[in-house]
């Protein structure tokens, strides 16, 4: 009996100091995975676009769209007016059939910050979340029915210390066109 | 006799948890290119053959004998032009001591570009045009600016990401010229 038991401590002992040496190396791990560039990619910067409710529109009419945007935490992207001339401004591009036209496209005015990066330079910038909006003209010839709508944001993103390639979000919403009097039913 | 049954399931358990734990950090999906620890410092630079500005063919091999500082960066990246006139400063001051700085333009815009950049910035070192090919032999270049010192063998002797203080810069050019070139066998 007290065989066994030394035997079962002696296991219990040598999987305790497994188990130790383990959990010593993962800080060392970790240390070592910071470095990895293609990791740290997997955390990059992400533009998301909300989902955008089909937008009715009357024959000769227009109605409003709105672009709900957000940036993961810890990065920024260049607003759409930069104030820097080298700097990728963001840009919303979107490609309605024939018969809609996307028109008076707003952007938000960018927050002007200062980064350690970027030396005396102040850069404009959009972080979090921010919106962007277009008037949808529909024109009188237009057809009539739903028909979707294709685009992108393009983006360039920043964290505090370094830049990502430009990137795009592709977006599409339905245009819904309808006789002038039924588009506010 | 049961406590240390129980003892030992429990520990076993731990052990299976972090041991599994590991292996997953361990085998973290890299995304695309090389794998970084193949980029670390003690392996051998990837070779590569870019177009400089003048259209000429430059090679890594080309440079051999001499301590290179590779630099990848674009125009629409601050962090790049803050350090860029840091690199301008080393080349004069560590150029007689064997010093190569090759500056590999990722900009995916009009050459003319880069053309003006860096004559605006005065970069007195080759600059190249950089492709997904180099890209993906240096470990993606998930983000700018991202710098590769190699010494005079070919070896990485120390890479960095993102925009260092101007003191590292120099800290580790000195390092890397400090390398003696081995005889070719």
């Amino acid at each position: 009996m007290a065989v066994r038991m030394n035997r079962s401590r002696r296991i219990a002992q040598a999987l305790l100091a497994l188990g130790v040496a383990i959990a010593c190396s993962a800080p060392v791990q970790a240390q070592i995975l910071e470095e990895k560039p293609l990791l740290a990619q997997k955390r990059g910067p992400q533009l998301t676009v909300e989902p955008i409710d089909t937008i009715t529109v009357a024959r000769g009419g227009t109605a409003r769209l709105t672009i709900q945007l957000e940036l993961n935490r810890g990065f920024h992207v260049n607003s759409h007016l930069p104030n820097q001339d080298y700097l990728l401004p963001t840009t919303v591009r979107l490609s309605p059939q024939e018969g809609i036209m996307i028109v008076k496209i707003a952007y938000p005015q960018g927050e002007v910050m200062k980064f350690q990066f970027a030396g005396s330079d102040r850069l404009s910038v959009y972080s979090g979340r921010f919106q962007v909006t277009a008037e949808v003209r529909a024109q009188r010839d237009a057809a009539l029915g739903r028909q979707r709508v294709h685009g992108e944001v393009r983006y360039q993103a920043c964290d505090d210390r370094q830049c990502y390639p430009p990137k795009s979000t592709p977006l599409h919403f339905d245009v819904r066109v309808v006789r002038p009097q039924s588009a506010h039913r | 006799m049961f406590v240390v049954r129980r003892n030992l399931i429990v520990i076993a358990v731990m052990v299976v948890v972090v041991a599994g734990l590991l292996m997953l950090l361990r085998y973290h999906p890299a995304g695309g290119g090389t794998a970084p620890s193949a980029l670390a410092p003690g392996k051998a630079a990837p070779e590569f053959a870019l177009t400089d500005l003048k259209g000429n063919t430059v090679r890594l091999s080309d440079l051999r004998g001499k301590a290179v500082v590779l630099n990848f960066w674009a125009t629409w990246c601050p962090p790049c032009k803050k350090e860029i006139p840091w690199f301008v400063e080393v080349q004069k001051e560590y150029g007689a001591e064997g010093l190569q700085v090759v500056g590999v333009s990722m900009d995916a815009s009009d050459p003319k570009d880069v053309l003006k950049f860096a004559a605006k910035y005065g970069m007195n070192y080759p600059v190249l045009f950089g492709d997904d090919e180099v890209a993906e032999a240096y470990g993606g270049i998930p983000y700018l600016p991202t710098t590769f010192y190699i010494d005079r063998n070919g070896v990485i002797v120390e890479r960095v990401f993102g925009e260092p203080p101007r003191a590292e810069i120099e800290r580790n050019v000195r390092r890397t010229i400090a390398v003696q070139a081995k005889p070719v066998s």
